[in-house]
């Protein structure tokens, strides 16, 4: 086969590629967690998509121009598990080997992570642009509930 | 490269009084360590009749975000036990670049970057960052497979470039766009350009579905060489995930324009499937295929890899692997008995 009948069969698999139909569903996020974010963070709502979008470094900034600070408690915790599986689709591997190619190109800094809600809460409470997930009952007045629309 | 990262730092320390605290969540700081040992099985062959360790890699890799909009990356390289005194090893900054973020779909870069084709070049010196101990070296180093082929594209590149993340028609998609100096004969190609052409990198990246990302890279650069007149290459990825079962795929096509007139074309590809099992096992295949001029036959080289990746502990890996090399009866593998060799490789490899 010639060079360019194959780079043209590699052009055809790719636009067949691009244009099938998308399998992802929103699934929303599990009734378990919240997703918080800082007080002076004035936006009412977030897609779920968005909200997949800003813990795969592919949404950065906030519409008002702040820097967007992913937040998350470990990723093998109960929870971490919950929210990589339930709402972003990966794998603990999966995600860690996704966030480890974006970081080590150059391609910005992983979510933080935090061993207790605690932690997790102050730090949303002093970073403007923090959005973190945690579980439902460790939510205090610290910061503000996000609703996540799918 | 010392100079890059305190000026960054200083930048960042003159924007505003910072306390520990804020200092500490405006820098992070993160990196890799890859040590390796490789022998050659067979009798003959240009692999490591020896077996040696190798200290290959340790990286710190600094984000620092200076304002809302803009922040600095750096990649700083310490490879093969650097002993500057003595000579021996290497210590380079792989990248080193500021972004300033106009939004989400335009950032704009500056400085020395890893060059944006395919899947394996930005993170060619991350170890933890893929599956196998070296990456493909169909499309990233063939000469590591057959001689005869030329690089599809300079690794790195010093210029101004754009990236973005945007969704279109419901499908998330990536590009980046690199306008830099381009390889030279003589000039430090970070520093100067010896023709006034650029070189072009372009690359875009669409999520087909949940599971499926295609991809395509372009490179083309007019050569300031004796020799040759122009490079081009393009470049096709896919890779599939699904739970536990990856399927990793590239084809490269290169030109290189001759001044005598006629190019030479090359064709690189490789399929990787990886299976992850439970416990942190990770058995995988990659089949590298390299014709290195295709207007010639039997010159062409393949690699053949079997291997194991067993996730030690939280991102620390060993790595376990054979390597069967093999060439076409005019290859430069060609005087070998069998035409090729095999050579075991094993590493470990952490990320922090």
């Amino acid at each position: 086969m010639g060079l360019r009948r194959l780079r043209f069969a590699a052009w055809v698999l790719l636009a067949w590629c691009a244009f099938l139909p998308s399998l992802a569903s929103a699934q929303g996020v599990d009734r378990s967690l919240r997703v918080v974010v800082n007080k002076e963070n004035k936006l009412a709502s977030l897609t779920t998509d968005d909200l997949t979008r800003i813990f795969l470094g592919k949404k950065t900034l906030w519409d008002s121009g702040t820097r967007i600070v992913p937040v998350m408690p470990e990723e093998e915790s109960p929870t971490g598990e919950l929210f990589l599986s339930g709402t972003l689709k990966k794998s603990v591997s999966q995600f860690r080997a996704y966030w480890k190619r974006l970081l080590f190109s150059g391609g910005g800094a992983v979510p933080k992570v935090f061993r207790n809600h605690d932690q997790l809460l102050d730090f949303v409470a002093r970073q403007p642009g923090a959005i973190g997930i945690v579980e439902a009952s460790a939510v205090d007045d610290r910061v503000r509930v996000l609703e996540i629309s799918n | 490269m010392r100079r890059s990262l305190a000026a960054a730092l200083l930048a960042l320390a003159l924007s505003a009084p910072l306390s520990a605290q804020e200092l500490m969540d405006r820098i992070v700081i993160n990196g890799y360590t890859n040590f390796e040992f490789s022998k050659q099985l067979s009798a003959e062959g240009p692999g490591d009749k020896n077996g040696s360790f190798d200290a290959d890699q340790f990286d710190l890799v600094f984000n620092i975000t200076v304002s809302e909009r803009v922040r600095a990356a750096l990649d700083l390289s310490w490879e093969h036990g650097t002993a500057t005194e003595d000579g021996r090893g290497n210590q380079a900054m792989e990248y080193g670049f500021v972004e300033y973020a106009v939004s989400d779909m335009l950032k704009l870069r500056f400085g020395k970057m890893f060059t944006p084709f395919g899947v394996f070049n930005e993170i060619h010196t991350a170890k933890p960052a893929f599956l196998t101990v070296k990456e493909a070296a169909s499309l990233n180093k063939n000469d590591r497979i057959v001689g005869g082929g030329f690089l599809f594209y300079p690794r790195w590149g010093a210029g101004i470039a754009a990236h973005g993340d945007a969704v279109v028609g419901g499908k998330d998609l990536s590009y980046d766009v690199l306008v830099a100096n381009g390889e030279q004969q003589e000039a430090n190609p970070f520093e100067e350009d010896e023709n006034t052409s650029k070189s072009i990198t372009a690359r875009l990246r669409v999520d087909a579905t949940e599971n499926l990302r295609v991809g395509y890279s372009f490179y083309h650069d007019r050569l300031s060489s004796a020799s040759y007149t122009t490079l081009q290459s393009h470049g096709f990825e896919a890779e599939l995930s699904l739970t536990r079962f990856r399927l990793l795929a590239e084809v490269a096509f290169g030109s290189l324009g001759r001044v005598s007139g006629g190019e030479q074309r090359q064709i690189g590809w490789y399929i990787q499937p990886s299976y992850h099992l439970k416990g942190g096992f990770t058995p995988y295949m990659r089949f590298d295929y390299v014709n290195p001029d295709r207007s010639l036959s039997d010159v062409d080289g393949r690699d053949f890899i079997l291997g194991l990746n067993v996730e030690l502990s939280k991102n620390f890996q060993l790595k376990l692997e054979n390597n069967a090399f093999h060439g076409g009866s005019k290859s430069t593998l060609a005087s070998l008995p069998g035409q090729g060799y095999h050579e075991f490789k094993a590493a470990l490899v952490l990320g922090f």
